[in-house]
């Protein structure tokens, strides 16, 4: 087997991952988020779910929560297929991981703007939308595309459950040809090449925010 | 549940053995690397950079089928437990690299020129004045690093290592109560990592009073 018989196999497979990825990252932030808005309001009882979510979400490894949702779940009556339980699990880890890096950007946000607001009638929402959110997103820019690398990389645990992403294909491919040192090397070269890149646009994106905001 | 849990707990020995190894080898490993990192010599610094670059862009699970399969296959053969040892452990010393890194840098240069002005010979300004500090500084990131690793560690149970999760597995195929042995694995996981955050908060403030106390 040669590296043009193998690329396009492999490509097949970082599909599969990117698809998983981008599902997780449109799941996980925007619940992240919601997490972190909940965590609040005042409500005990809300902010109490939101901690045992959050500890729960980051205490535990990513594969048992994995195997929590696709071998757990069906205890319960939900049965879902493997890209499906990959992306939940994915999912909760992301926002569990992703609500403390907003959590982080909403409270940099000086609370005197909050008051100003009110003063001039905001509603909550309003304060929320058009103050809270503008600013602490930009803040949590940076930090969300560090994260999202990491959340690439995480894709390769889909393998436990036999789902065909990246590593499942190079690995396949590896026991039909018996060449597991080259092909578990492109493999891992591209993971890389996915990781190297997307540290250098967060840094290039970090770098000119940073400007932005040294002009103001 | 009580078998379950008794299943399960037969696997925290071998967690904390591969995550305690990974970290030994890290911290170790770990320190050279940071240094190199840092040295003035572009070449080596450059050469630095990309092992800590390379090692932390691959994920723990690909390294590992790397090691295991590719490299077990040809070169050098290891049981499961002793690749996921040198895996995580060669894994943890890029990013203890990056927390020794963040220390040394968080010191103000001043203060080295100043020690070499009062007449300290490098290694007492190292020693003295830049490793304590750096220490302090270096523990937090070094903690968020060990309490990740002994999460990452479940994936060596793909390669049939036996930890709280090969055991979770192992439990799961003999009874149909997964949603509970999966639950009660990532309870442990939770319970594991609360002696590392105490020891690191506990270890952060023995060194501050005797940083502070100098």
């Amino acid at each position: 087997m040669n590296l043009l018989e193998l690329l396009p196999k492999l490509l097949d497979g970082l599909t599969v991952s990117a698809l998983m990825w981008a599902l997780t990252l449109l799941i996980g932030y925007p619940l992240g988020l919601l997490l972190s808005l909940v965590q609040r309001t005042p409500s005990k009882a809300f902010s109490a779910i939101v901690f045992v979510v959050v500890e729960l979400g980051r205490g535990a490894p990513v594969l048992v929560v994995l195997y929590l949702v696709y071998f757990g779940l069906p205890n319960v009556g939900v049965l879902l297929p493997a890209i499906p339980a990959a992306v939940i699990a994915f999912a909760i880890t992301t926002a569990a991981y992703s609500s403390e890096i907003f959590r982080g950007a909403l409270s940099s946000i000086p609370r005197g703007q909050l008051e100003a607001a009110r003063v001039l009638g905001f509603s909550p929402a309003q304060q929320v939308v058009s103050i809270l959110l503008p600013q602490a997103l930009r803040v949590a820019l940076p930090a969300l595309i560090g994260f999202a690398i990491t959340v690439f990389q995480g894709t390769a645990l889909a393998y436990a459950i036999s789902v065909p992403e990246l590593l499942g294909r190079a690995y396949n491919e590896a026991n039909i040809s018996f060449r597991y040192v080259e092909v578990l090397a492109v493999a891992g070269a591209v993971y890389l090449v996915v990781s190297l890149v997307g540290t250098w646009v967060a840094d290039r994106i970090e770098r000119r925010m940073n400007k932005a905001f040294a002009r103001t | 549940m009580v078998d379950i849990l008794l299943a399960l707990v037969q696997g925290i020995g071998v967690t904390i053995g591969v995550t305690g190894l990974a970290i030994v080898i890290g911290l170790a490993l770990g320190a050279p690397i940071a240094a190199l990192r840092l040295s003035s010599n572009r070449v080596l610094s450059f050469v630095a950079g990309a092992i800590v670059n390379v090692v932390r862009g691959v994920p723990a699970i690909v390294w590992l089928f790397f090691v295991f399969y590719g490299l077990g296959s040809s070169l050098v053969r290891f049981d499961p437990f002793t690749t996921a040892v040198l895996t995580l452990g060669v894994f943890a010393a890029a990013q203890f690299a990056e927390a020794y890194r963040g220390g040394l840098l968080s010191v103000p240069r001043g203060q080295t020129e100043a020690a070499r002005v009062l007449g300290f010979g490098r290694v007492h300004v190292f020693t003295l004045v830049q490793l304590p500090q750096a220490l302090l500084a270096a523990i937090p990131a070094g903690a968020t690093v060990a309490i990740g690793l002994l999460k990452e560690s479940a994936v060596v149970s793909i390669i049939g290592v036996m930890d709280i999760t090969g055991r979770a597995s192992a439990a799961a195929l003999r009874s149909s109560d997964d949603i509970l042995i999966y639950s009660l694995a990532a309870v442990l996981y939770i319970a594991l990592s609360i002696p590392v955050a105490l020891l690191s908060r506990g270890v952060h403030g023995v060194l501050e009073r005797r940083v502070h106390a100098r």
